[in-house]
């Protein structure tokens, strides 16, 4: 069961993506996300992921990424398959091919493409801003937009409980396994979160005391032992940000957000065969993590 | 003892850092939880019991913060994409929070009744994200019984609420009574305001979600069956 | 020390303090009466069981703020009563290091565990590193910075703990068995760096502990509790000697004091007063028995 060990994400490095405030990251993954999510045009959300792919693999964080976008793989193939029948396009559909009670659409190949590259980009550019941000900086930025220290230290916390958790849990499952009792269903897993549960609790009260005890919550001015600044290349960056973000919106805009839809045209053997490989996809990664949890 | 209960119930209010410290153990559980749940393929998410107790316990609105923690912790060490599904987690929380506040935690049946709500709500909230940013899929089991509605002929948004809403049912009931089994081993101070039925053995409960949500497949089925027809 | 303290007002004044759990039948501390004066060096001595974390815990207003039960008396700190200050206010005066290391933890970074107090009591950034720096250094982690606490060991743990609780430059540090999970060489550098912050800073510290040799060696005064009950309130010298007492209440008395204890009922003769350290009692035996 070691394979369950959660993936923490940040990976340390110097590159230019983790010199960068975290404001300046946040404010580009929600502009990419805007903008990906209103253009409809397959091969510009393609050269976009494109792009950020490169930055991955400037930044040194490729291994890394490979292994979360891992954990997306059955959703888009659960995607592709329900897009490909049923396209998020207005009707009328042209249709392709048959497969028995299914009838595969032109603008259903075309729907599944989009849909599927936008969250495969956005969730690399995210990716990219989590590999490369330190936790602590986060928290920090988090604050200094005001968002109340008590919020910020919680996340902290979770994060730091989810490992502990996590090796509870694997111990009374692999106990439960040892008393050759079957350590998996439901009968398995619901008694064992109990006692984590009240375990963590045990944890809780003696943190809560702890922060008590640091003057936690307490009456005056707070200070930050993350100093985080905002350099001048981040607020060039935020403002070129902004101003390219106008011009794309106008863009799309007047362009509709690039819907080809009507002028591509897909063969129906490719229809046929995205289809069936998304079926094939989705049950290949239930086995393959299957296999991987029985080693 | 009945002076110390006396003042159980005297107690004006839990402490700050008792809340503050709930609250990640229970976003952690979450998360923890839904690992789990994947690994072992169970055809649940277990995404929300930390969100159950804190709801149960300290209050609805306390409980969103926990959901929306758990989303952020999940977005943090493992993928952003999730994020939008902080808003079922709030929902789930508020109506568990509200439910126990309008004493739906009173006896077994009502506890039932509540934990369907939620699942009722939740699956309002995630279906339209499902739909429109996921194109339907949810990449788990639930996706293949997606697929039988839409080979039946059904729209795929009902599809998607169709399937959806079993698997979300299966997962609220046994959440709200393992939350309760929870609640049981949770210290006094945290729990002695709240007007809650005894708990249940589980295996009972998941029996009677099993019944239950294999009733509403079936009608679904009958339904689904006589439109196409 | 009496002289100077009877000019100076107490720093801790403990009257009459009982408290009873609420799931408890039985008082863990009944009747709890005495004064510490700034500066001192106090350790508290007792069973498990004798109400040696409650009374820790009434320090700072965690009893009776953050745990349920029925508290009568009450515990003054600096002329304050911890049921009227908040903990959290409380806390810039008491600093608390509990005996359970792992559940003291709560930050990503040694660094950032540190910092949290210091943060929360509004340090400007260039002292609160001098102060990190300085606590890492007095407890040995420095270098560590960045490590997470969960990699530490126990030890480590535990004098982190201690680091997050003196850099907030407590008047007053009260630890609750703080060496349980340490190893010899850990609980020597805890009681080093603990002497060195009441000599040194003057801070004044209550310390919870069973290990009566290292009590023996740096406390100012002891107090020994039995089943809630305060027994005695005295110099180390003066309590140790007390053989008869401490054994009667399952306690022990650090070595040399029981060894020249039979070597007394044996019919030697020892001074009066018994030493109560290894060095003291190098000088008090050399010549009993003779020399070759």
């Amino acid at each position: 069961m070691n394979n369950m060990q959660l993936i923490a994400n940040y990976v340390p490095g110097k590159s230019f993506f983790h010199r960068l405030h975290p404001s300046t990251k946040i404010i580009w993954v929600l502009g990419a996300l805007l903008t990906v999510f209103f253009i409809k045009d397959p091969l510009i959300i393609f050269a976009f992921l494109v792009v950020v792919l490169v930055l991955i693999k400037a930044s040194n964080t490729f291994a890394t990424y490979r292994a979360s976008l891992m954990l997306l793989l059955p959703i888009i193939f659960g995607l592709i398959f329900f897009q490909i029948v049923a396209p998020a396009f207005p009707k009328p559909w042209t249709p392709l091919a048959r497969l028995g009670p299914f009838v595969l659409y032109n603008e259903g190949v075309y729907s599944a493409l989009v849909l599927s590259l936008r969250i495969i980009s956005v969730a690399s550019f995210a990716l990219l801003f989590i590999m490369t941000t330190y936790p602590g900086d986060l928290f920090t930025t988090m604050r200094m937009w005001g968002v109340p220290y008590e919020i910020s230290f919680m996340v902290t916390t979770t994060i730091q409980l989810i490992p502990i958790l996590q090796k509870e849990m694997n111990i009374i499952l692999s106990a439960q396994r040892s008393r050759a009792m079957q350590a998996s269903g439901f009968s398995a897993l619901l008694p064992s979160i109990i006692p984590v549960f009240a375990g963590a609790i045990e944890r809780v009260r003696q943190m809560s005391m702890t922060l008590e005890s640091r003057a936690f919550g307490s009456s005056g001015k707070k200070t930050s032992i993350r100093q985080l600044k905002m350099g001048t290349l981040d607020y060039t960056l935020i403002i070129l940000t902004i101003i390219a973000l106008i011009g794309i919106f106008y863009l799309l805009w007047i362009n509709q957000g690039f819907d080809r839809s009507q002028q591509m045209i897909f063969p129906a053997p490719a229809a046929i065969i995205l289809f069936l490989g998304s079926i094939i996809g989705f049950f290949g990664i239930l086995v393959l993590f299957a296999r991987r949890i029985k080693n | 003892m009945t002076t110390t209960e006396a003042k159980l119930v005297k107690r004006p209010r839990i402490p700050t850092t008792y809340i503050v410290a709930l609250i990640p153990v229970a976003a952690a559980l979450n998360i923890v939880g839904s690992t789990i749940n994947a690994a072992l393929r169970l055809p649940t998410f277990l995404d929300m019991i930390g969100t159950a107790v804190v709801a149960m316990t300290l209050g609805p609105w306390w409980g969103a913060l926990a959901g929306l923690i758990t989303n952020i912790g999940i977005a943090i060490i493992r993928n952003p994409v999730s994020l939008p599904f902080a808003l079922c987690n709030m929902v789930g929380a508020l109506v568990w929070g509200y439910g126990i506040r309008w004493k739906m935690g009173k006896s077994f049946g009502r506890l039932l009744i509540l934990s369907m709500f939620v699942g009722f709500f939740v699956s309002l909230t995630a279906v339209p994200i499902y739909v429109l940013v996921f194109g339907g899929a949810t990449g788990h089991f639930g996706d293949m019984l997606t697929a039988t509605f839409v080979a039946m002929g059904q729209r795929l948004w009902v599809s998607v609420f169709s399937s959806n809403i079993l698997v979300s049912f299966t997962d609220k009931i046994i959440s709200t009574f393992v939350a309760l089994a929870i609640l049981g081993a949770l210290p006094k101070e945290l729990t002695s305001h709240l007007e809650l039925v005894e708990q249940k053995n589980l295996k009972t409960v998941i029996w009677i979600t099993l019944g239950i949500v294999v009733g509403i497949a079936a009608l679904l089925f009958i339904m689904f069956t006589n439109i196409a027809g | 020390m009496t002289a100077t303290n009877a000019a100076k007002e107490p720093i801790i004044r403990v009257e009459g303090l009982s408290f009873k759990y609420a799931t408890a039948t039985e008082k863990a501390l009944k009747e709890i009466n005495f004064t510490v004066f700034p500066g001192e060096y106090v350790a508290i001595l007792g069973l498990s069981g004798a109400g040696k974390t409650t009374l820790c815990l009434s320090l700072n207003g965690i009893i009776p703020q953050m745990v349920m039960g029925e508290k009568e008396g009450r515990c003054l700190i600096k002329g304050q009563d911890t049921d009227e200050v908040p903990v959290r206010e409380m806390a810039k005066t008491v600093g608390m290091v509990f005996d359970n290391p792992e559940y003291q933890l709560t930050q990503l970074t040694v660094e950032g565990e540190v910092a949290l107090g210091l943060e929360n009591l509004g340090i400007p950034y260039e002292e609160m590193l001098t102060r990190i720096k300085e606590a890492l250094k007095v407890v040995g982690l420095e270098g560590l910075e960045e490590r997470s606490p969960m990699q530490l060991s126990g030890g480590q743990q535990q004098r982190l703990a201690i680091a997050a609780a003196m850099a907030m430059y407590p008047e007053i540090l009260v630890l609750d068995e703080p060496t349980t999970n340490l190893d010899p060489i850990g609980k020597e550098e805890v009681f080093e760096v603990l002497q060195r912050l009441n000599r040194e800073k003057g801070m004044t510290i209550v310390i919870a502990e069973h290990e009566v040799e290292v009590i023996a060696e740096y406390a100012d005064r002891v107090i020994i509790l039995d089943r809630g009950e305060l027994i005695t309130n005295g110099p180390p010298a003066e309590v140790f000697n007390d053989v008869e007492t401490i054994s009667r209440l399952g306690l022990r008395t650090p070595q040399v004091t029981e060894f020249g204890y039979r070597l007394k009922k044996k019919g030697h003769n020892l001074p009066e007063q018994l030493p109560i350290t290894l060095q003291d009692a190098v000088k008090k035996y050399s010549g009993v028995g003779g020399k070759k």
